[in-house]
């Protein structure tokens, strides 16, 4: 594993970023709304919370399905991301694999870790369980596609 | 060899049109694939957010690809992998290679052109400099780091805020690279509001709009880059260089159609897309040969290159069976702050017909408009609009058969101007 992966810190844009969105964004946290991209689907709603005094969601607009507040929801909370990312089979090749479902973002990089350490077996199926319960999120890796098609 | 229907390429565009006019009665059906395995790109798409229209769930690149690689198996539409389509013809004649057969031709009723698109390269931008190792476009660096394993920096710049660059800039970081910034020229992204969130956002990547390139050091490896500020016309302002130590530098700059097969054929090519000019059901100025996919024109997301292929695949069908189409060509024109629209005219005024489309800067509060030589037809407010996210319109029969004149125009009218 890649010394450096440890020093990655999960901050929004720094100061000296021209960023536009996290900017908009920056002006928008302050107060008891916010306003945030929603990335379930590549829709991208742009989503205005409102937040109660105890900085949990009171209400979520902009959202064009359901889905949007359950993001909103953990956003405020602890953010959940699904990771895609890739297994070394044991040939050589790499399989690409996914966790089957979102898992929090603070813990991605301990889920890599875990998946790089695995060696897969080539004859691994496409939705076939790599890791269960990956780095104690309570997700499974598995695999997205078959291992015989990765050449 | 004599084919009904032979279609060049079989990544998710091919595939889609394979298994629509295969579902319209036609068996005699070819795909030739370049590579290995059908999918394309999709393959080296290992991220998710594929499907979510199409299959209402959320999927990685090589899951959608699975998908479509099944329904060509379920069907048993022949696929000849590892083949270089090297010609086409006018008359549909398609020359291709490969070590089995050696150059053969294929004589077809119908050819759907569904060859992607490829990636903007170093040389097409003109960045000052040495040539060291280290520069690759980011579908390239995507291609080592997802298929072949390999991560080919530590110290990443990426040039160009489209989604592949987004994409690898995460996938760098996760994979233990310091992705330092992206540049984008422009005022905004090119890419996903969601990836700008998901990809630099979530890491503390910065994002500096109108920022570029502005010199390349290094003899034997990339060592650093001059990053520069642009002004309103794209040009570097003085005194605003900086450098920045990396040891690689990703292009995310663009894709180009690949439509060499195309203009072989003797059909022009628009400057605007990159493809050729097609109808409603995709038929190209040739009658008989189609186009889909990012071949005719770049696509956000695969769910609509989809949608297209399934277009030109009910039309190819429609073509083999001899069905008759009738109608003057309705054209359909950009207007003001739209650089394109696809489809370029419209022949059948019988059915709804989905118009998309591109706009050319960043809009907010902006109405949709289509008109004719004499009224607006049509109209459609619009918070944002950006020329990163594809648009579309769908025009009912009733308004195509309103249309008077032979032209409707899809413009936007800003109310903040």
């Amino acid at each position: 594993m890649p010394e450096n992966a440890k020093k990655i810190s999960f901050a929004k844009c720094g100061e000296d970023s021209t960023c536009g969105t996290s900017r908009e964004r920056e002006a928008a946290y302050s107060g008891s709304k916010k306003e945030m991209t929603c990335v379930v689907c590549p829709t991208g709603c742009v989503l205005t919370i409102t937040l109660n005094a105890d900085k949990s969601v009171k209400s979520v607009t902009g959202n064009a399905c359901g889905r949007g507040v359950i993001y909103a929801e953990n956003e405020c909370v602890r953010p959940m991301r699904t990771l895609t990312t890739t297994a070394a089979l044991a040939n050589g090749r790499m399989l690409p694999v996914r966790t089957d479902r979102a898992v929090p973002r603070d813990t991605l990089i301990d889920c890599m870790r875990e998946i790089n350490r695995k060696i897969v077996a080539p004859t691994a199926k496409i939705y076939d369980i790599i890791i269960e319960n990956v780095a104690d999120t309570g997700a499974n890796v598995v695999a997205a596609a078959n291992g015989s098609d990765c050449a | 060899m004599k084919k009904q229907l032979v279609i060049i390429g079989g990544g998710p565009a091919g595939m889609a049109a394979a298994v629509a006019v295969r579902d319209h009665g036609i068996e005699d059906i070819l795909i030739l694939e370049r590579a290995a395995h059908p999918g394309g790109i999709l393959r080296q798409c290992i991220h998710s957010g594929f499907g979510l229209h199409k299959f209402k769930e959320e999927l990685t690149g090589p899951e959608y690809a699975w998908k479509y690689e099944q329904m060509i198996a379920e069907r048993g539409i022949e696929l000849m992998t590892g083949t270089m389509v090297i010609g086409l013809t006018q008359e549909k004649v398609v020359t291709a290679v490969n070590p089995a057969l050696g150059v053969f031709t294929v004589e077809a009723q119908a050819v759907i052109l569904a060859m992607g698109c490829r990636e903007r390269p170093r040389g097409a931008l003109n960045i000052p400099g040495t040539r060291p190792a280290g520069i690759l476009t980011a579908g390239t660096a995507q291609k080592f780091v997802n298929i072949d394993g390999y991560l080919p920096g530590k110290r990443v710049v990426i040039l160009g805020s489209g989604d592949i660059g987004l994409i690898m800039a995460r996938r760098m970081t996760l994979e233990g690279a310091k992705v330092e910034m992206v540049c984008e020229l422009l005022p905004y992204s090119g890419g996903l509001a969601r990836n700008i969130e998901q990809c630099l956002n979530d890491f503390g990547i910065p994002l500096l709009l109108s920022h570029t390139v502005t010199e390349i050091h290094g003899d034997r490896n990339l060592q650093t880059v001059t990053v520069s500020q642009v002004n309103t016309n794209r040009k570097p302002i003085p005194g605003t260089e900086r450098l920045v130590e990396c040891d690689t530098l990703l292009l995310s700059v663009g894709l180009i159609p690949e439509n060499e097969l195309t203009a072989m054929a003797g059909l022009t090519l628009e400057s605007t897309t990159g493809g050729t000019a097609v109808d409603e059901r995709r038929e190209t100025a040739i009658p008989g040969i189609f186009a889909c996919g990012n071949v005719l024109h770049v696509h956000d997301l695969v769910d609509f290159v989809s949608d297209e292929a399934e277009l030109a695949g009910h039309g190819a069908a429609a073509y083999i069976q001899g069905k008759a189409r009738k109608g003057r060509p309705l054209i359909v024109a950009a207007g003001t702050g739209v650089r394109y629209t696809v489809p370029r005219h419209v022949i059948e005024r019988s059915k709804p017909v989905k118009i998309y489309f591109r706009v050319t800067d960043v809009f907010r509060d902006a109405s949709v408009v289509v008109r004719d030589s004499r009224a607006v037809l049509f109209s459609q407010k619009k918070s944002r609009l950006a020329p990163g996210e594809m648009e579309s319109v769908t025009l009912a029969p009733e308004l195509l058969k309103r249309a008077s004149g032979d032209i409707l125009t899809v413009m936007l009218e800003v109310q903040n101007a």
